[in-house]
């Protein structure tokens, strides 16, 4: 767990623009596939749930 | 834009018809077009576990990032050009797909995200970026490239 203490320990390292638009491209990616993964999962249970009851 | 004419011709084209018609050449086709994911993926794996702290903890990342893009460049040539090659044999089926369109729309997401984000992020020296940043783009990177993976091997089982 050393790796989530030195994020700890540095996070309020002032962050530029690149680093900014980074953060932000990279939560979109993580909101996106969360929606995108969770709509497909949900569709297979829905089949499993028609198929198997 | 309709894009099934262009699907329909790649078919048709002198490419689609060796893949159709020349199970060996699909075959030697898709071997590397597999081998390049094999490699595309380890690069991906080592360059952001590294990032993570996860693996090669001794090695300094700027260095495994490095040394771990060039080869990440040739894997995504190769991926591509085989990639477009097999597309081209079933193209016409590939169009109804979509699995196919949310493999092409993660590669695509992946390929801009690597050029236009990570890459000029990490040229700079590892010390002086931000730790959340860097630990929130390899994670970001993880789950794009795994979409790619996921969506692609999900267009043989749909």
């Amino acid at each position: 767990m050393d790796w989530f203490f030195v994020i700890e320990e540095k996070k309020h390292m002032k962050m530029d623009r690149l680093e900014m638009l980074a953060l932000a491209t990279s939560s979109a990616v993580f909101v996106v596939a969360l929606v995108y993964w969770g709509i497909q999962i949900q569709g297979v249970r829905e089949l499993l749930e028609m198929a198997y009851g | 834009m309709e894009l099934l004419p262009f699907f329909e011709w790649a078919e048709t084209s002198l490419l689609g018809s060796i893949g159709k018609t020349y199970g060996g050449v699909y075959a030697i086709g898709q071997s590397l077009h597999l081998m390049a994911l094999a490699l595309l993926g380890g690069t991906v794996l080592l360059t952001d576990l590294r990032l993570l702290n996860v693996v090669l903890r001794d090695v300094p990342s700027d260095q495994v990032i490095e040394n771990a893009h060039k080869w990440f460049k040739v894997a995504l040539i190769i991926i591509m050009a085989t990639g477009i090659f097999m597309a081209a044999a079933v193209a016409t089926r590939m169009y109804y797909n979509s699995f196919y369109w949310a493999k092409m729309t993660a590669l695509l997401a992946g390929i801009v995200f690597v050029f236009a984000i990570k890459r000029p992020l990490l040229k700079r020296p590892h010390k002086e970026i931000n730790p959340l940043v860097l630990k929130s783009v390899a994670m970001a990177s993880l789950v794009i490239w795994f979409s790619v993976a996921a969506t692609g091997r999900w267009i043989g089982f749909s």
